[in-house]
C-alpha cells in the first residue's frame, strides 16, 4: 500500500476506533513509518541497524543475493510488507525449497497476523502503528512472497484491468514498461514493473515487483495469473481489499485499546465503519496514483483536527538526545524495540517450520544470548541477564 | 464483474496455449542460434571453409571460392532462421489466442523432419562425435513436438468450451 | 560481512592470484585456456540452467522457456569448445567486455554505496582498475603477450582488493 494509506487512513481507522487525535497521529506516523526505517535512516539517528523494516532501492542495488544476503531481505520483507498467511501450507509439488518458498506467500487472515497484533498489545501507539502497516499489506500484497523467488512472484502477459464503465466493466490489457523513469498512466493502462530475469534469486522477483505498483493503487482490479497458480487466475478488487482491512485495522486498534479481549481473524468491524462507508468507497475508486488528500479531508472532518504531513524529522530529536540508557522510551526507541520483536516472531516461526529461508533462531533459553547482540535488549531482562 | 474460469476445461486450456506461446518462441530462438552456429561452425570449426577450399589453388580463385561459398552458407542460414521464424510466430499468435492457421504446423512438421534426420545421422556417427552434440536437434525435435501436442489439445478444449457454452 | 564471506573473499581473492600466476606461466598459449574457462562457464550455466528447471521452474507458469535456454547455453559452451581456429582477436573482445562490464557495474555500485555512506572507495578503485585494464589490452591489442601480462595485472589487483576486503572490520551498533 501506499503512503496515502498507510497515513491517512490509519489516522482514520484510529479515530473511528476511538482513539484521540494525538494517540492517532503516533499510530499513523508508525505505521508510515516502516516504509522508511532503513538502515540509511537507522544510521542518521544512530538506531539499531536490525530495526530495519525496509530496503531502499538504492539498498537492494547494492545487497548480496547469496544465502546471508536473501535471509536478510527476506527477513525485511516477510516481517513487515509480506506477512505469511500460512506456513504449513500443503503443497503436493515440487522440491524442499520451492515448498519453502510457496509457504511464503501473503495474504490476509493468517496466523502470523493474529501473533502479529497480539504482540502489538500493551506495548504503545508505536507498536500499534506498526501492527497497522502489517496488517493492511497482507491484503494489498496478496499472492506475493517476501522473498526474491522467480517461481512465484513472476506474472506473464496474461495481465488485465477491469475499468468500470456504463455497460459494467471494460477489460483492458495492462502495458508494463521497465523504465523506472516513467510515471505509471492509469489514462493509457501504461504501467512500470521491474524487467523479468531468469535468475531465481534476483532483486527483481523480490515481492510484487513483477506486478509493478498494481497491489498498491486502490483503485485498480484486475485478472492475471500469478507464476505459483497452476494457470488459474485471480482476480485482485482492491477496492474490496482495501475497504476490509480498513474495517479490520478498526476492529484490531479496538482490540490493541481493551483491557483484554480476544484479537480474532477474519472479523471486520463493519458497523462503526457503516456511517462512512460510501465516503471510504468513494475515495478508494478514484483512478488516481495517490488519494492522500481524501484521505487527509476525511480524518480532518473525522476528528476535527488538522493532520500534518508526515516528516522522517519527527521525534528524530528526542530519539538522539535521550540518555543511553533511556532511548527505549522514546517514540522512536518504541518503534524500534517493536519492529525487532516483530521480526524476531515471523523468523522464529519460518525457522520453526524447517525453512531457513528467513535465516536461523536462536531460542535464548536453551542457548543462551547468542545472535545478533540488538535483540539481548528485548529478552535479557526476561532472562534475567539485565541490560546489555 | 468479472468471474474467473478456474474450471479445469479453462485451466487446461490456458497451459496448452501457454505451452504452444514458449514452444513457438523455443523455436525461433532454436533457428536463430542454428543459423549463427551454421555461419561460426564454417569459418572457426574443425571442417573449416579453409579446409574444405584447400583444393583450390590461385590465391584469387581461392578468395572467389570463399566469398561464393560464404554467400551460399548466408542464404541457407538465413533461409533456416525464416523457416523457424514462420513456425514459431504462427504457434505464439494462436497460442495468445490471436490467429489460428495450419501453415506453422507444416514448417513445424518440416524443422522436425530435418532434426529427426539430423539425430540420426548423428548417432550413426557415434563414438567418432560428441554425444551431446545431438543434444540440441533432439531439442528441436522435442520443441516441435511440443507446438503440435499444444496446438491439437488447445484447438479440442477450444471446441468443448464452445458447446458447453452453447448448452 | 559475516565471517563465512569474509573468508569467501579471501579464498576468491587467492584463487584470481593463482589464476593470473598460471596466464603468466603460459603467456601467449594462454588464449587457450581463457576459452577453456569461458566453455567451462557456459556449460555450467547451461546445467545449473537445466537443473534449476526441473528442480523449481517447471512449477511455474511458463516455466519450460527455462528449460529451452539451459539447452541453448549448454550447446552454446559445447559448440564453443568445438571451434579450432577462433582468431585471438574474439577471445580478446571477450576479456576486454568482461573487464569494463564488471568496471562500470563497480563504480555504479560504488556511487550508490556513497550516497548512502556506506563503504565505496574500494569498490571505485576497482571498478576504475577494471576500466584501465580493459583499456590496456585494447592499446596493446597487437602483441598477444603484452594484453595477457596486462590481463594478469587486471586479475592480481582484483585478487588483492578481494583479500584486503576479507581483512576490513564490520561496524556493530547494539541497542545502546
Amino acid at each position: 500500500m501506499n503512503g496515502d494509506f498507510h497515513y491517512y487512513a490509519t489516522y482514520c481507522a484510529s479515530v473511528i476506533a476511538g482513539y484521540s487525535h494525538e494517540e492517532a497521529l503516533k499510530i499513523c506516523y508508525s505505521a508510515n513509518l516502516v516504509d522508511f526505517c532503513s538502515r540509511t535512516f537507522l544510521r542518521t539517528v544512530g538506531g539499531p541497524l536490525s530495526a530495519a523494516t525496509t530496503q531502499l532501492q538504492s539498498e537492494l542495488a547494492d545487497v548480496r543475493t547469496d544465502i546471508l544476503g536473501l535471509q536478510d531481505i527476506t527477513r525485511i520483507w516477510a516481517s513487515f510488507h509480506f506477512l505469511p498467511r500460512n506456513l504449513n501450507a500443503l503443497v503436493k509439488r515440487g522440491t524442499r525449497t520451492y515448498r519453502n518458498k510457496y509457504r511464503l506467500i501473503c495474504g490476509p487472515n493468517g496466523e502470523l497476523l493474529k501473533a502479529a497484533v497480539e504482540l502489538a498489545k500493551g506495548k504503545g501507539y508505536e507498536a500499534a502503528g506498526l501492527a497497522m502497516h502489517i496488517l493492511a499489506d497482507t491484503w494489498a500484497h496478496m499472492y506475493f512472497a517476501g522473498t526474491p523467488s522467480l517461481v512465484i512472484n513472476n506474472t506473464d502477459y496474461n495481465f488485465r484491468e477491469l475499468i468500470p464503465c456504463e455497460s459494467g466493466f471494460e477489460n483492458r490489457p495492462v502495458v508494463f514498461s521497465h523504465n523506472p523513469a516513467a510515471a505509471d498512466d492509469p489514462e493509457t493502462g501504461r504501467y512500470t514493473a521491474s524487467l523479468y530475469q531468469v535468475s531465481e534469486n534476483s532483486i527483481m522477483n523480490l515481492g510484487h515487483g513483477r506486478a509493478g505498483h498494481l497491489p498498491d493503487y486502490s483503485f485498480m482490479r484486475y485478472i492475471y495469473i500469478p507464476a505459483w497458480n497452476e494457470y488459474r487466475e485471480i482476480l485482485k478488487d482492491n477496492p474490496s481489499d482495501y475497504y476490509h482491512a480498513f474495517t479490520q485495522m478498526v476492529y484490531a486498534l479496538k482490540y490493541l485499546r481493551s483491557e483484554d479481549g480476544i484479537f480474532e481473524t477474519d472479523i471486520y468491524d463493519t458497523e462503526s465503519v457503516k456511517p462512512y462507508e460510501e465516503k471510504i468507497m468513494d475515495i478508494l475508486t478514484v483512478r488516481r496514483i495517490s488519494s492522500a488528500d481524501a484521505w487527509q479531508e476525511f480524518g480532518e472532518s473525522l476528528s476535527g483536527e488538522k493532520i500534518p504531513a508526515f516528516s522522517l524529522m519527527n521525534y528524530q530529536k528526542e530519539y538522539r538526545e535521550a540518555e543511553n540508557g533511556n532511548k527505549e522510551n522514546t517514540c522512536l526507541g518504541r518503534f524500534f524495540v517493536a519492529a525487532m520483536s516483530q521480526k524476531s516472531m515471523v523468523t522464529s516461526r519460518i525457522f520453526s517450520t524447517g525453512s531457513i529461508l528467513a535465516g536461523r533462531s536462536i531460542d535464548y533459553k536453551v542457548e543462551g544470548l547468542r545472535g545478533i547482540r540488538d535483540y539481548w535488549q528485548i529478552v535479557g531482562e526476561e532472562l534475567g541477564v539485565g541490560k546489555k | 464483474m468479472y468471474e474467473v474460469k478456474n474450471d479445469n476445461l479453462n485451466t487446461e486450456l490456458r497451459k496448452y496455449q501457454n505451452l504452444l506461446t514458449v514452444s513457438g518462441e523455443g523455436i525461433i530462438l532454436c533457428g536463430l542460434w542454428d543459423a549463427l552456429k551454421a555461419i561460426l561452425g564454417l569459418y572457426y570449426g574443425q571442417e573449416n571453409i579453409y579446409k574444405l577450399l584447400e583444393s583450390v589453388d590461385a590465391e584469387i580463385d581461392r578468395s572467389i571460392a570463399v566469398a561464393v561459398v560464404t554467400v551460399i552458407f548466408a542464404v541457407t542460414a538465413l533461409l533456416v532462421f525464416l523457416l523457424h521464424f514462420g513456425a514459431g510466430i504462427g504457434a505464439v499468435k494462436e497460442g495468445k489466442g490471436k490467429k489460428k492457421g495450419n501453415v506453422y504446423l507444416v514448417l513445424t512438421l518440416i524443422i522436425m523432419a530435418f532434426a529427426v534426420l539430423a539425430v540420426a545421422g548423428q548417432i550413426s556417427r557415434l563414438p567418432e562425435i560428441p554425444q551431446l552434440a545431438v543434444l540440441m536437434d533432439m531439442a528441436t525435435a522435442f520443441i516441435c513436438i511440443e507446438v503440435f501436442v499444444g496446438a491439437v489439445v488447445s484447438r479440442r478444449l477450444k471446441k468443448r468450451i464452445g458447446k458447453e457454452g452453447q448448452q | 560481512m559475516t565471517r563465512w564471506q569474509k573468508i569467501k573473499s579471501i579464498l576468491i581473492g587467492l584463487f584470481m592470484l593463482a589464476i593470473a600466476a598460471s596466464l603468466l606461466t603460459y603467456r601467449e598459449d594462454a588464449y587457450g585456456v581463457i576459452m577453456v574457462i569461458f566453455v567451462m562457464i557456459l556449460i555450467f550455466s547451461g546445467l545449473r540452467m537445466l537443473v534449476y528447471y526441473f528442480a523449481m521452474a517447471k512449477n511455474m507458469t511458463g516455466g519450460k522457456m527455462i528449460l529451452y535456454m539451459g539447452i541453448l547455453l549448454t550447446d552454446l559452451g559445447l559448440f564453443a569448445n568445438s571451434l579450432v581456429s577462433v582468431p585471438n582477436t574474439y577471445i580478446l573482445l571477450y576479456l576486454v567486455a568482461m573487464l569494463f562490464l564488471s568496471g562500470i557495474i563497480d563504480i555504479l555500485n560504488a556511487l550508490e554505496s556513497k550516497k548512502i555512506e556506506g563503504h565505496w572507495k574500494l569498490r571505485m578503485l576497482r571498478g576504475v582498475g577494471s576500466i584501465a585494464a580493459a583499456a590496456g589490452c585494447l592499446f596493446f591489442r597487437n602483441s598477444p603477450s603484452t594484453v595477457v601480462i596486462i590481463y594478469c595485472l587486471g586479475l592480481i589487483y582484483n585478487g588483492v582488493i578481494h583479500i584486503i576486503n576479507g581483512f576490513r572490520t564490520n561496524d556493530i551498533i547494539a541497542i545502546q
